[in-house]
């Protein structure tokens, strides 16, 4: 059986970039991906650092599984957003786009491209057209052991 | 406050004891409770085996945070239901009790009621989203786990070092 780790293994690390929220602030971002449950859930912790002072400026986490189709479900919170559900899209080849509708009729886009040890990210929660929050990562460490 | 805000952070740590399944027998069960988030939001792993093989038998990982709306709910995945979200639900004040419908449409409700300071009660009862829950419904999983050990913070992991 297909797992997430099949599809999406080479995410594993922890990445680290620069990084344009939504609403314009600067910062750095850190994304960790960890897998659980023999590959099966691969978790993200996401957390955007202020680069003058070092303080959280905006975090979240989310769970990365397969449904019974094969398709990616993507169940996220964020301190802006909170909750929500997007699902899998389809993209190019190893490229990871979900999408899902949040309260008052916006929808949440959320796409990740993964090019050896470059990982582009771009999320919006509003309209098609508004601000993203957008971040180009390195890979910092290649692996993460499973946390609890 | 919520009961989640207030019972998780004093559950902080390892939980280990048993747990019975309805088409199963008697698992033993391992809990641990663990601040996430820069201690904004609370992480549960349980994972089951069968005592007398190790075999690793089901398992459930949920991240419980407050949204800007005031809720509490969860991030979550199990290995027999695969990704959910959950919300708290208004309990006893010693009880962590959650609700909601899977992505592959059960519906899910969970209690957690301390026993005593050192005792978890836990509860899973599962059904077809719609379908009634029935007078003398019992839940399909329940159990009992003992406080182990305190939490205590991982060691570093990642770092900056390019790989």
């Amino acid at each position: 059986m297909t797992t997430i780790m099949d599809r999406f293994g080479p995410l594993i690390g922890l990445w680290r970039g620069p990084i344009v929220l939504q609403d314009g602030r600067k910062g750095i971002a850190e994304f960790s991906f960890c897998p659980h449950f023999e590959g099966n859930l691969i978790e993200l912790v996401a957390l955007s650092i202020d680069a003058e002072t070092g303080e959280s400026q905006a975090w979240g986490m989310a769970h990365l599984a397969l449904d019974r189709a094969g398709r990616t479900v993507w169940r996220q919170f964020n301190q802006r957003i909170g909750f929500a559900t997007l699902n899998e899209v389809d993209d190019d080849p190893g490229v990871l786009s979900a999408s899902g509708s949040l309260s008052a009729g916006r929808q949440m886009m959320i796409s990740i491209r993964q090019d050896g040890d470059e990982l582009a990210v771009t999320v919006s929660s509003g309209m098609p057209d508004g601000p993203k929050t957008v971040s180009r990562m390195r890979r910092a460490s290649r692996t993460l052991r499973e946390r609890p | 406050m919520s009961n989640a805000m207030r019972l998780l952070p004093r559950w902080y740590g390892l939980w280990t004891g048993t747990s019975e399944h309805e088409s199963t027998a008697t698992m033993s069960v391992r809990t641990n409770i663990l601040p996430v988030m820069e201690g904004r939001g609370f992480a549960m792993q349980t994972e089951m085996f069968d005592p007398s093989t190790g075999t690793f038998l089901r398992g459930v990982r949920f991240a419980l945070a407050v949204g800007p709306d005031g809720r509490v709910q969860t991030v979550g995945y199990s290995t027999e239901m695969g990704v959910f979200g959950l919300e708290e639900t208004p309990d006893d004040e010693d009880v962590l009790a959650l609700s909601g419908v899977t992505e592959s449409g059960i519906q899910l409700n969970v209690t957690y009621r301390e026993e005593s300071p050192d005792t978890l009660m836990f509860s899973v009862f599962w059904r077809p989203h719609g379908a009634s829950l029935g007078k003398n419904a019992r839940p399909g999983l329940f159990g009992r786990i003992h406080r182990r050990q305190p939490w205590r913070p991982p060691a570093p992991q990642g770092g900056g070092n390019p790989v």
